[in-house]
C-alpha cells in the first residue's frame, strides 16, 4: 500500500502534451479512477505510473521516494507494483500457474512458498482447477481472472488496471466489477483505475480523477463530481448534463439567482460577482409542465422511451435542447411544452 | 506503516552513470555490428575514395575509369546483367501469371522446382549446366546430340553467363510479381469481367498494368543480384575471356596478392553504387505497387483454363524440366561417371567420386568439415545476436536498434565481393592489442560469414518479433523481470521457432557460400564452395559434381526440415512462404 504522488508532471509525445502538468494525489489503500475520453492522457498517466513512461517534467513519487522525474527514472521492474493490462498479457508460452507465479520466481520466493501463494491466488479468483491450462484455453472472463490472481500473488501496494473490462460483455462486466471492488478491499493495495465508461468508474472507485486534453479536470467523490461538477467538460462528459447559458443576479449562501433565458431560478453553486455564467442541468432535475410564463417554452423534438421513463427533448429558444426525464404520457412530437427547472448547477467561473 | 502526516523531504533518485541492463544489451550489438560490418565497410569506402600514388583526390577510383580492363568489365557486366534481368523477367513473369492466375494443378511441386534456385548456389547450377551441354553429357550422349570430344562447352561465353544468371535469376521475378498479384483484390477483376472481359482481356488490361510495379521491382532485383554473382561469372567466364567486375576483382586479388587492395576496392565501390542504385529503385517500385490498390476484397481467384489445362500444364512442366531437372540430372549422373569420357550406363556407375570427394582426398574432406562448422557456427551465433537486437528494436523501439537493423541488412544487399574486400582490409593486419592476424586462418572466414548472414536470421525473429504484444513483455518487466530474463523467459520461447528457421537458412546459405570465401579462403582452410570451383578447374568434374550433388541434398533436407517448421512460422519468415 502506498501514496502516490504526482507533482507538475507533463509528458510530451512530439509537440502534443499527453500529460500536462498535472499533480495529483493518490491516497494510500484508496480506489482511484481516472475516467476520460479517448486520447486524454488518462493511459499514459497509469504508463507514467508504472515507469513504462518518464516525465519530461515534474516529479511522481510513491510514499517519499521519487520515482520519475525528467532524465532518471526508477524502471518498472524495480518498483514493486502490479498491473492488469487491456489485452492481459498472459504468456501464450507458459501455463497458468507459470504466469502467476512468475514474478514470485523472478523475485527468487522458494519454492513452497511460490506453490502456495499461486494457489492462493488462483483460489481468490476461483480458478484452482485451471492451473496447468494454458492461456488460449481460457475464455475471456477466465483470463481476466488470470491476470488479476498475477496481481494479487505479487502482493504489490499498487495495482494499476488498464481498462481491463473493455474486452468483456456487459454481463461478465459487471461481475468483474464486483471482483475487483472486493479485491481491494481485501489486497488494502491502492488500486489506480484506467476506464472511458463513466458507470464503471462511479460504481467501483472511492474517488474519480476527470482528464481531458492531457490535464486534470477535477478530482472528486462520484457523488460530488455528478452534482457539483467543477468544469464545463466533467459536467457534459459524467451523466451527460447539459450544461446552458445563464445570467447570475445574486450569489448567497451556497445558492445563486440566475436567469435562464429571462426566467429566474434559484440554483445550487456560488459565483463572485454577478454576470454571465455556465449552469449544468440534468434531465431528472427537470420537469415537463404546461405551457406558461413561469416554465421554459418550446416545441418536442425528440421523445424516446426508456423504460422507467421517457425523456423528452424540448428545443427552448436561447438556451438549447434540453433533455427531460419525464413518467407518464409523453407529450407528442412538435407539441408545444413547458420545462420546469427544478434544480440545477452553476459551474464555478 | 506510519501515515505520511509530517512531510519528508522526498529522496531524490541517483543520477545515473552506467547504461541499465537494456543499455549493456545494445551496446554489446552495436560493438558486434560495429566489428563485423560497420568498421570493414567504412574502411573499404576509405581505402576506395583516397588518393592514388600521384595525389589526385579519388585518385583510385579516376585510375579505375582510365583502366581498359576495368572498362571492358564493366561493360561486359552491364551488358550480361541487362540481358540476364531480361530473360528473367520474361520467365518469371509468365510462370507467376500461370501459376497465380490460372487453374493448373501441382501448383506446390511446380512452386518448389521454381525456388530451386534460392537452395542450389550458383556456382553449382553453372556446374550442372556444364555437365549438361558439354561434349561428355550423359545426358546429351544418351540422346546422340552431344557436341564431339574436345569442343568447347558454349556455355564459356557471355550467352552462358546470361542464360544461366536469366534462370536463376527468374526466381526472384517470381516471387515479387506474385506477392504482386496476390495483393490485387478480386473485385477489379470481377468488375472487368461485368464489364463484359474475357479472362485473357481482363489480365491484359486490369491485372498486367496493375502488376508492372512489382514487374519492376522483380527486375531491379534480379539486376542487383547479376551484377553481384560470383559463381556464374567464375565458372563460365573466366574460361569463356569474358571478364566482369567481380571476377575481375577476384583475379587481380588472386595475381598480385593484398599490394593492389586500394585498387579493388576502387572496384568494389563501383559494385556498391550499382547495387545500392538497383536497390533504390526496388524499394521504389515496391512502394508504387503497393500504393496503386486498396486492399479491399478477397485475393484475385484463379481463371480456370477449360481444355487448354493439360497442354499448359505440359508447357510449364517441359520448361521447367529444361531449365531446372535437366542440369541437376546431368549433375547427378557426372557425379556417378567413373572418369570423366566415361559412358555412364548401370555397370559403369560408381560412387567413388563421392568417397574421394567427401572422405579421401584430403583438402575436399577438409573443405566438408570446414563449410559443415562454419555454417553451424555461423546460423548459431547469428540465431543468438538476432534475438536482442529483434527484441530491443520491435519490442522495445529502441532508436538506435532500429538502425542496427539496416547496418544489418547491407553486407548481404551489396555483392559478396565487396564485403570480402573491406573484411581483408581490416583483418589483413595484425588485431590492436592481440598482435596477431586473423588472414589466413579460418576465423577471418566466420567473421565474414557473420557480417554476411545475419539478416538471414533476423527476418524471421523480426517477423515473429513482431507477432507479440509489447504488453507480453511490460507484464513481465512490472513482474520485476529485468531485460535478461525477460529476453529468455518471455521472448525466446515465443521466437523460438523463426530463431531456428532463420538459423537453418543460414546453414543453408553458409555450406553453399563461394563469393566471400573465394577471396578469403587459405590453404588447410578450404570450404565446399572453394572446393567444387577448384576440382573444376583441375578437370575433375565428376569430383566436383560429387561433392556438388552431396552439398545439394544435405540443402534439400534442410529445406524440408524447415517446410515442417514452416507450419508454426508467421507469414514472410522462410523465403519461399512469403
Amino acid at each position: 500500500m502506498a501514496r502516490v504522488r504526482f507533482e507538475a508532471v507533463t509528458k510530451r509525445f512530439g509537440r502534443t502534451n499527453a500529460v500536462d502538468a498535472v499533480s495529483l494525489d493518490i491516497r494510500r489503500g484508496e480506489f482511484l479512477a481516472l475516467l476520460g475520453p479517448s486520447g486524454c492522457g488518462k493511459t499514459t498517466l497509469l504508463r507514467l505510473i508504472a515507469g513504462f513512461e518518464t516525465p519530461d517534467a515534474g516529479t511522481i513519487s510513491f510514499d517519499d521516494t521519487i520515482v520519475g522525474q525528467a532524465s532518471r527514472s526508477v524502471a518498472p521492474e524495480d518498483r514493486g507494483l502490479a498491473m492488469v493490462f487491456q489485452s492481459y498479457a498472459l504468456w501464450p508460452h507458459m501455463s497458468v500457474a507459470e504466469n502467476v507465479g512468475f514474478s514470485l520466481s523472478v523475485r527468487r520466493v522458494a519454492r513452497p512458498e511460490r506453490e502456495r501463494r499461486v494457489s492462493e491466488a488462483l483460489a481468490a479468483v476461483g480458478l484452482q482447477d485451471f492451473a496447468s491450462r494454458r492461456p488460449h484455453e481460457l475464455s475471456g472472463g477466465q483470463r481476466q481472472r488470470v491476470a488479476l490472481a498475477r496481481c494479487l500473488a505479487m502482493r504489490p501496494g499498487i495495482v494499476l488496471l488498464d481498462e481491463p473490462l473493455a474486452n468483456l460483455d456487459t454481463h461478465l462486466r459487471e461481475t468483474m466489477q464486483r471482483e475487483f471492488r472486493r479485491f481491494h478491499g481485501e489486497s488494502g493495495a491502492t488500486f489506480v483505475y484506467v476506464t472511458h465508461d463513466q458507470t464503471e468508474a462511479m460504481s467501483m472507485a472511492d474517488r474519480v480523477a476527470v482528464m481531458d486534453r492531457g490535464q486534470l479536470q477535477q478530482v472528486g467523490h462520484p457523488r460530488d463530481l455528478y452534482r457539483e461538477p467543477s468544469t464545463e467538460m466533467v459536467a457534459r462528459f459524467v451523466g451527460r448534463g447539459m450544461v446552458v447559458p445563464v445570467e447570475v443576479e445574486r450569489s448567497h449562501d451556497g445558492f445563486c439567482e440566475v436567469r435562464l433565458d429571462g426566467l429566474l431560478v434559484c440554483v445550487l453553486g456560488a459565483a463572485k460577482e454577478p454576470g454571465p455564467g455556465l449552469a449544468c442541468l440534468r434531465p431528472e432535475n427537470l420537469e415537463i409542465a404546461a405551457p406558461g410564463d413561469d416554465v421554459l417554452c418550446g416545441p418536442v423534438v425528440d421523445t424516446s422511451y426508456q423504460g422507467a421513463a421517457t425523456i423528452v427533448t424540448v428545443l427552448v429558444a436561447g438556451v438549447g435542447e434540453l433533455r427531460v426525464q419525464h413518467t407518464g404520457t409523453p407529450p407528442r412530437l412538435g407539441e408545444q411544452a413547458g420545462v420546469r427547472v427544478l434544480d440545477a448547477w452553476l459551474l464555478p467561473s | 506503516m506510519a501515515d505520511a502526516a509530517l512531510p519528508m523531504a522526498p529522496r531524490l533518485l541517483p543520477r545515473r552513470l552506467l547504461p541499465d541492463g537494456e543499455g549493456l544489451i545494445l551496446l554489446a550489438v552495436v560493438a558486434y555490428l560495429a566489428l563485423f560490418t560497420l568498421w570493414p565497410l567504412g574502411r573499404l569506402l576509405a581505402e576506395a575514395l583516397a588518393p592514388n600514388a600521384e595525389g589526385e583526390l579519388l585518385g583510385l577510383l579516376r585510375d579505375q575509369w582510365q583502366s581498359r580492363s576495368f572498362t571492358r568489365a564493366l561493360q561486359n557486366t552491364l551488358e550480361a546483367s541487362a540481358f540476364a534481368t531480361v530473360l528473367s523477367v520474361a520467365l518469371g513473369t509468365s510462370m507467376a501469371f500461370l501459376l497465380a492466375l490460372t487453374d493448373v494443378r501441382a501448383k506446390t511441386a511446380l512452386t518448389f522446382v521454381l525456388l530451386l534456385p534460392l537452395l542450389i548456389p550458383p556456382q553449382i547450377t553453372a556446374l550442372s549446366w556444364l555437365e549438361l551441354t558439354g561434349p561428355s553429357s550423359p545426358i546429351l550422349n544418351l540422346l546422340g546430340l552431344a557436341a564431339a570430344p574436345g569442343t568447347t562447352n558454349p556455355l564459356y561465353s557471355r550467352e552462358g553467363i546470361v542464360l544461366v544468371m536469366g534462370i536463376e535469376h527468374a526466381t526472384l521475378v517470381f516471387l515479387a510479381v506474385r506477392a504482386g498479384l496476390r495483393h490485387l483484390p478480386r473485385d477489379l477483376v470481377e468488375a472487368a469481367r461485368l464489364a463484359g472481359a474475357k479472362p485473357l482481356r481482363a489480365t491484359l488490361s486490369v491485372i498486367a498494368p496493375l502488376a508492372f510495379p512489382s514487374i519492376l521491382a522483380g527486375a531491379a532485383l534480379a539486376f542487383v543480384s547479376a551484377i553481384g554473382n560470383f559463381g556464374v561469372p567464375a565458372l563460365l567466364g573466366i574460361p569463356g575471356r569474358y571478364p566482369m567486375l567481380t571476377t575481375l576483382i577476384y583475379r587481380r586479388l588472386n595475381g598480385f596478392g593484398p599490394s593492389i587492395l586500394g585498387e579493388v576496392a576502387a572496384i568494389a565501390v563501383v559494385l556498391i553504387l550499382l547495387a545500392v542504385g538497383g536497390l533504390a529503385l526496388r524499394a521504389l517500385f515496391s512502394r508504387w505497387s503497393r500504393s496503386a490498390v486498396e486492399r479491399s476484397s478477397a485475393p484475385l481467384q484463379p481463371f480456370a483454363l477449360g481444355r487448354a489445362r493439360l497442354p499448359v500444364e505440359a508447357g510449364i512442366w517441359l520448361v521447367l524440366a529444361v531449365i531446372a531437372l535437366l542440369p541437376l540430372t546431368a549433375l547427378v549422373a557426372s557425379s556417378l561417371t567413373p572418369a570423366l569420357g566415361v559412358p555412364l550406363n548401370l555397370h559403369t556407375a560408381t560412387l567413388d567420386n563421392y568417397r574421394f570427394a567427401i572422405f579421401s582426398q584430403a583438402a575436399s574432406h577438409r573443405a566438408f568439415m570446414n563449410s559443415l562448422m562454419l555454417a553451424a557456427a555461423t546460423a548459431v551465433v547469428s540465431a543468438a545476436i538476432a534475438i536482442p537486437l529483434a527484441y530491443l528494436s520491435i519490442l522495445r523501439r529502441r532508436p538506435l536498434a532500429r538502425a542496427l537493423d539496416l547496418v544489418a541488412d547491407t553486407p548481404y544487399a551489396i555483392p559478396g565481393t565487396v564485403l570480402a574486400i573491406g573484411i581483408i582490409l581490416v583483418y589483413l593486419p595484425p588485431l590492436p592489442g592481440l598482435g596477431v592476424s586473423i588472414y589466413g586462418t579460418i576465423w577471418i572466414l566466420l567473421v565474414a560469414y557473420l557480417a554476411r548472414f545475419l539478416t538471414l536470421a533476423l527476418r524471421p525473429v523480426t517477423a515473429g518479433m513482431e507477432t507479440l504484444e509489447p504488453a507480453l513483455d511490460e507484464a513481465a518487466r512490472v513482474a520485476g523481470a529485468g531485460p535478461l530474463r525477460r529476453i529468455w523467459s518471455i521472448v525466446l520461447p515465443n521466437v523460438a521457432p523463426a530463431a531456428a528457421a532463420g538459423g537453418l537458412l543460414i546453414f543453408i546459405t553458409a555450406l553453399n557460400e563461394l563469393t566471400v570465401s573465394a577471396l578469403l579462403w587459405s590453404s588447410g582452410k578450404e570450404t565446399i564452395g572453394v572446393m567444387i570451383f577448384a576440382l573444376h578447374y583441375e578437370g575433375n568434374s565428376p569430383a566436383a559434381s560429387a561433392l556438388a550433388t552431396a552439398t545439394v541434398a544435405i540443402t534439400l533436407l534442410i529445406a524440408f526440415a524447415l517446410g515442417l517448421l514452416g507450419r508454426r512460422l508467421p507469414d514472410g519468415a522462410v523465403p519461399w512462404r512469403a
